[in-house]
């Protein structure tokens, strides 16, 4: 008895076999993790954004060019025969205008074209009188144009006001402009982009917040070259629609609709919170391939297969404004959709992608021996832990 | 014999129950449990392999040079060690001998 090794044969290869399909994807990932711990908290490009941005220095106005920041390039679905259905005395332009902003010489109304330092016709930027921030909490959001255009402003017979289907499918592009606060020392390891639908709140506690599970792309392109464009696909995003509110600045207002009064605690905005994670290698990648060249860059984001998740197994797939069955009525809306406006904030995350190097080639390296030691030790040349294992004096 | 596959298979499954378990509570680095950029990763995009690829898309760097002398270090290694266990099981019945 004193002679049998206490691990033997099968049981033993059994071990080295788990261990390896076990140990090496999670050594791969601590890696990786590693790699990208020195990544710093969120940076919001929102407050470096300059109060005059939208004015030259004499205080004449940019070019329309020059004040791009952050556009639509697919608003969701073509809802112009759901309007035209419902009021049938309204033509085929006054919706399709709403939607298509490739069509929208019809309207001066600049909302089709462009979100940031566009309002009511007004083409200024951040002063000016016109300041389009406002605060929540800790963080500076901008205010943009929400999918449709303003249809109160159409002069549509018989208004019936937005109807509330959008799609489950909608696109941006983030102009140079908006990217240029990124300093060009950076290298980016997360972007985030949060909109949230400051016009309406509620009760933190109402069935409207859900999880929405959603995919999304991002396309960085260099001085509008399509040439350059390097595309990362298949992120996958579980996000919570809430957005807790601690702090409203006085003077602020926003309409409670969960009660007949704002209670004394925190309210919450719907919110959708876009958010591009990306791999070590992709980070160098993104350094490397645009040498960091943020003023000349543009991103197009594009986010699809937007889900509801009531329950751990209640998916709601497409129409995002009304569920069916018996969440029927039960309101689940994004924050960018409708014809008014929501919140946007840019933020990013960077790191050191010296060290992000250092990490990713030292624990490969490390890792790399590990699995040649351990080739040397599966052969009965060298038996390492057998010899442990083995009784003394065998 | 068949009892020995068995035990094998089911190890194999178990393994990969636990990793897939992991990825999909995120205990595995989340940016690396998509397929990524140039369609590197072809292998392990179902959801039951997605805590591994992670693992295919380091051997896919590390085959195209991405990760430099480390990364042909890490990939000699795991031939390595494929080769070793796989001529063990051949010329022994067991991987590691």
């Amino acid at each position: 008895m004193a002679d049998k090794p206490k691990i033997t044969g099968i049981s033993f290869n059994l071990f080295a076999i788990i261990a390896v399909l076990i140990l090496l994807p999670l050594a791969t990932s601590t890696i990786t993790s590693f790699s990208t711990a020195n990544s710093s908290e969120y940076i919001s490009v929102n407050k470096k954004v300059e109060p005059d941005e939208g004015y030259f220095p004499d205080g004449t106005t940019k070019p329309f060019a020059d004040r791009k920041m952050f556009t639509w390039t697919d608003k969701g679905n073509n809802m112009t025969n759901e309007y035209l259905q419902s009021n049938p005395q309204s033509t085929v332009d006054n919706y399709q205008t709403v939607w298509d902003f490739s069509n929208y010489q019809n309207f001066v109304d600049c909302y089709n074209n462009w979100l940031l330092f566009c309002d009511q016709g007004l083409y200024g930027g951040l002063g000016g009188g016109v300041d389009y921030r406002f605060a929540r909490n800790n963080d500076v959001f901008f205010q943009s144009s929400d999918n449709h255009n303003s249809l109160a402003s159409l002069s549509i017979p018989n208004y019936n006001g937005y109807i509330g289907y959008s799609g489950n499918e909608f696109a941006w592009q983030v102009h140079k402009n908006y990217m240029q606060y990124i300093p060009n020392s950076s290298d980016i390891s997360k972007l985030k982009f949060t909109f949230i639908d400051y016009n309406n709140a509620y009760s933190c506690d109402t069935p409207i917040f859900q999880t929405i599970l959603f995919k999304h792309d991002i396309t960085f392109r260099l001085n509008s070259d399509k040439d350059t464009d390097y595309t990362l696909s298949n992120f996958e995003s579980s996000k919570s629609s809430k957005y807790e509110v601690s702090y409203l600045p006085n003077g602020q207002t926003t309409t409670y609709l969960n009660g007949t009064s704002q209670p004394f605690g925190n309210i919450c905005h719907v919110q959708f919170e876009l958010e591009y994670e990306f791999s070590p290698f992709e980070i160098i990648e993104i350094s490397e391939r645009f040498d960091r060249n943020f003023e000349n860059m543009d991103l197009f984001l594009r986010v699809y297969d937007i889900k509801a998740q009531y329950t751990d197994d209640l998916l709601i797939e497409g129409g995002l404004t009304y569920g069916n069955g018996q969440f029927a009525g039960v309101v689940y809306p994004l924050a960018f959709e409708g014809d008014n406006k929501h919140g946007l904030l840019f933020e990013y995350t960077e790191v050191d992608t010296a060290k992000t190097n250092f990490f990713l080639s030292g624990g490969t390296l490390i890792l790399g021996i590990a699995l040649f030691l351990l080739s040397i030790a599966s052969t009965q040349y060298w038996n390492p832990v057998i010899e442990f294992f083995k009784p003394d004096g065998v | 014999m068949n009892l020995i596959i068995i035990i094998f298979i089911s190890s194999i499954l178990a393994s990969t129950s636990i990793i897939g378990a992991l990825a999909q509570n995120g205990f595995m680095n989340s940016a690396l449990t998509r397929s990524v950029a140039g369609g590197t990763v072809a292998f392990t995009s179902s959801n039951f392999l997605v805590g591994y690829t992670n693992l295919e898309y380091f051997i896919s760097a590390s085959a195209n040079g991405s990760l430099g002398f480390s990364g042909f270090v890490f990939l000699g290694g795991l031939v390595a060690l494929m080769i070793t266990w796989l001529s063990n099981i051949i010329e022994f019945g067991v991987a590691i001998k």
